[in-house]
């Protein structure tokens, strides 16, 4: 209300834009904006990208997490390494990363992949971004969880004959699963964030990111704001998606004693 | 069948001291028989009962299971601890089957052998139920079942019922008995309480502590079912307990 008052009285919808504008690239997800394609082809592009560089953090950080959380040594040896990696930004990563992937996509080695519009136009660069945001929360908290688990399930489990990859999947796995799935909760929102802010880097032609940055390019800051409604829609969304699997799954972890 | 012989274990504790915790136990327990451990804390009832598990390893000395030395953990020595350690991610049914997942038995087989442990101890209509969905007293019963179903030879408990209020635990004394007498089973049972040693054991063996040994062992020649409140249990009550008030009174600094 008050932004739509102070639009109207202003009347510069170059800094301030009208409700109505803003909902009207809202209402037509399908219309080509400027010249970088459709607010849905953009939110498939950076969904795309963003699932890669996590499914790809997740499977090099859980099995790294378990390892570190349960030998001691494995910690003692990496843990210097990663404390000295995690507290540079991502996105301080991008200069380097740019250098050495330039703007190579996964079309460029996966040639089926051209056409499509999600996969397509999935970076290299930006998927090494988002892995790294996404790495270390994963990490964090797999390391947290796993030492977390009480001994004496784990010593339980071996009376009754577990050992290797039995006591692994059985029993481990199982146990540090919820606060794993805390770690991939935040790992996604951080690559998302991460993502988005990497789009409007130079180098980018295309994604959320991108949009709402060539968008204030040409001032177009009704689509500015559509987009960052957009941008953390899906934050929210994906945010609560795994609140509900958390909760769903693993009713157990709030009723334990 | 088990046989302890001449066992020392020490441990080192974070100042890197070392702590005699068992020193030169000489032990042996027949088949199907029931013996009951009691002591002050700190006598080194507890480390036996890990070192029979294979979970702890003897400094010196070793350790027989029919005649052949234990080499880490194995499902043919059971155990159930004080503390609740039903796996809380998986059903009741699900805790029972998994000594015998761990053996690849087949689904089917594992829970038809499941559900007959599980009417052994009145549980039937908990197979679907999260561990945290019962009362302390249902979960040690089910976590009695996980290690008999397993098919131990020796069921090792470190005071299963400690934690539990005086009439379930009444209880449970009764059922343990029961089903010690229909499996079978070899049972190696750690209390601090006197009334229980004496209810359950055929033998009780008085450790003391600094350094935890055996003070002595005693056999508890009285027919099942056991009376807390008979003549002669109290007679085996007091002989205990006068052995044990020694220990404590050593212990005042």
């Amino acid at each position: 209300m008050v932004w739509q008052v102070l639009a109207i009285y202003f009347d510069k919808p170059m800094v301030l834009p009208r409700l109505e504008a803003v909902g009207k690239v809202l209402a037509h997800p399908n219309t080509k904006i400027l010249i970088t394609g459709s607010l849905i082809e953009n939110m498939g592009i950076s969904l795309g990208r963003v699932m890669c560089g996590f499914f790809l953090a997740a499977a090099m950080a859980i099995p790294l997490g378990i390892l570190m959380g349960y030998y001691r040594l494995a910690e003692r040896v990496l843990e210097s390494t990663v404390e000295s990696l995690r507290p540079i930004p991502p996105l301080a990563w991008v200069p380097l990363i740019l250098s050495w992937f330039g703007i190579k996509s996964l079309a460029d080695w996966f040639p089926e992949l051209s056409s499509s519009v999600i996969f397509g136009g999935v970076q290299f660069s930006m998927i090494i971004i988002i892995l790294i945001g996404a790495f270390f929360p994963i990490l964090l908290n797999t390391i947290h969880g796993v030492k977390g688990i009480p001994v004496i399930f784990i010593e339980s489990a071996r009376t009754l004959g577990s050992r290797g990859f039995s006591l692994l999947f059985k029993v481990i796995v199982p146990a540090s699963l919820p606060t794993i799935m805390t770690g991939l909760r935040i790992g996604l929102g951080i690559g998302w964030m991460c993502l988005v802010a990497a789009e409007m880097m130079p180098g980018s032609n295309a994604g959320m990111g991108y949009l709402i940055w060539y968008a204030y390019e040409l001032l177009r800051t009704e689509i500015i704001v559509a987009g960052m409604i957009v941008i953390g829609l899906i934050g929210f969304v994906m945010d609560r998606g795994f609140r509900y699997v958390e909760k769903k799954q693993f009713a157990w972890v709030s009723r334990m004693k | 069948m088990l046989k302890i012989i001449d066992v020392t274990k020490t441990f080192k504790k974070t100042d890197g001291k070392r702590v005699l915790a068992i020193s030169n136990m000489n032990l042996q327990i027949e088949e199907k028989e029931f013996v009951c451990i009691v002591g002050a804390s700190g006598c080194g009832k507890t480390t036996t009962l890990r070192l029979l598990s294979g979970l702890d390893i003897p400094t010196k000395g070793k350790i027989l299971v029919d005649g052949s030395p234990i080499n880490g953990p194995s499902p043919e020595r059971g155990i159930v601890f004080q503390e609740y350690t039903l796996f809380p991610w998986r059903t009741v049914l699900e805790n029972v089957t998994f000594g015998l997942e761990m053996k690849r038995i087949g689904k089917k087989e594992r829970r038809r052998t499941a559900r007959h442990y599980l009417e052994l101890v009145g549980l039937e209509d908990y197979a679907e139920a999260y561990p945290y969905e019962l009362s302390g007293g249902m979960q040690q019963r089910v976590a009695i079942i996980r290690a008999l179903a397993a098919n131990p030879k020796v069921l090792l408990m470190d005071e299963p019922f400690g934690a539990l209020d005086a009439r379930t635990r009444d209880f449970l004394q009764n059922e343990l008995i029961r089903i010690w007498t229909s499996e079978q089973k070899t049972i190696l049972f750690v209390t601090h309480s006197i009334n229980e040693a004496i209810f359950l054991a055929d033998r009780v063996v008085v450790m003391k502590s600094r350094p935890g040994r055996i003070h002595d062992i005693i056999e508890i020649d009285l027919p099942r079912p056991r009376y807390k409140t008979g003549e002669v249990f109290k007679d085996y009550y007091t002989r205990i307990h006068d052995m044990l008030e020694n220990d404590l009174d050593k212990e005042q600094p």
